[in-house]
């Protein structure tokens, strides 16, 4: 293993940390730019077991992703360092907040910030169906497995536990696929 | 509190992040909802304006919600140190169960059997993140500023462009908009 592996999985992990707003599903496709397209650390396929790995999983996604991937590129010592590093960034920003906080007390810009940040999550998040989407579904069966996730947490008003609901459809097609 | 009651509170604050980090699947989302549980009803450490205060502050900062919620709410209660282990309680079981499951069971991921569970499992988190899209954007389909900025970001993913820079084209872009129509 070379230094520059770990560099590079510092680099890549980094970015992904700081585009990484809005609850898990929005990161999946930095992960995906990054980990899948820039550096070829994961193919797509292994990619969507990682994303269906955490969410059967607990933690944030972009955690149990930076793990994994890190383990992948370089042993124990690369799964906590992009650990480290995809949490880096967080950890700048809640600092320089409370230091600002201190300066002025108004929360106007977050709400602003959260709405500005919207249209950018939205379409991520279309990006991580379309790019996961490619990977796994082949064929009519797994098209009818993620349309059948998509209306059971629909139509269950997601009283249905997305994990459970990862593990059955993994039974299902152990099964029949 | 003192320096040795601050200590005392760091730790439960690792502790009760942990075990929340532990039991908690499906994302950091799913964890929010239990941390305010127990910092607030259980704990008693929080108030609720206070814990609400704290989330509209976790969401627009880089980093996993629930990450974030952690360092903020462990700052409230213990300073620096407590956002430091409330913060790391959080992260360490996902990353010791990711770690765990690396370890002991890549080797079986090429197994026949374990190929087609995960064929399974990885069509089904499709739906889930398109569910995600959903959910979250049902209440602004409508807005013609989200539909606009969200198609160009769209249009600007497929071509390639680095996630990170689209976030920040989007922004500017939002930003941008309510400054000529503010005009």
């Amino acid at each position: 293993m070379s230094g520059s592996v770990l560099v590079e999985l510092f680099g890549a992990f980094v970015r992904i940390g700081l585009g990484a707003f809005g609850g898990g599903m929005p990161a999946i496709q930095l992960l995906s730019h990054e980990v899948v397209a820039v550096h070829h650390w994961l193919s797509p396929a292994e990619m969507a077991e990682v994303v269906a790995l955490a969410e059967m999983t607990p933690g944030p996604i972009a955690v149990n992703a930076a793990t994994f991937t890190g383990y992948r590129v370089a042993g124990v010592a690369g799964a906590a360092l992009a650990t480290f590093s995809v949490l880096l960034p967080a950890f700048f920003f809640l600092s320089l907040f409370l230091i600002l906080r201190r300066l002025s007390r108004s929360n106007a810009w977050a709400r602003k910030l959260t709405s500005a940040l919207q249209p950018g999550i939205l379409a991520l998040i279309a990006a991580a169906v379309w790019s996961l989407g490619r990977a796994t579904i082949h064929g009519w069966i797994s098209g009818l497995f993620a349309a059948a996730s998509f209306f059971i947490l629909l139509w269950g008003k997601e009283k249905v536990h997305p994990a459970l609901l990862i593990l059955l459809f993994g039974l299902l097609g152990m099964a029949i696929l | 509190m003192n320096n040795a009651a601050k200590v005392r509170r760091a730790f439960q604050l690792f502790r009760t992040f942990f075990l929340i980090g532990l039991f908690t699947f499906g994302g950091g989302f799913s964890m929010i909802p239990l941390i305010a549980r127990e910092l607030i009803e259980r704990k008693k450490w929080l108030t609720e304006e206070e814990f609400q205060e704290d989330l509209a502050f976790a969401v627009p900062i880089p980093g996993p919600n629930a990450v974030n919620l952690a360092f903020l709410a462990g700052y409230r209660v213990a300073g620096a140190l407590g956002a430091a282990f409330a913060a790391f309680g959080c992260v360490l079981p996902s990353f010791l169960v990711i770690l765990g499951i690396a370890l002991g069971l890549s080797p079986y991921f090429a197994a026949p059997l374990a190929r087609k569970f995960f064929a399974g499992a990885g069509a089904a988190a499709v739906g889930l993140v398109a569910y995600a899209f959903f959910r979250l954007g049902r209440g602004s389909f409508r807005d013609p500023k989200t539909i606009f900025l969200g198609i160009a970001s769209l249009a600007l993913l497929v071509c390639g462009l680095h996630p990170l820079l689209v976030l920040s084209f989007a922004v500017l872009g939002g930003f941008l908009y309510e400054w000529i129509r503010a005009r």
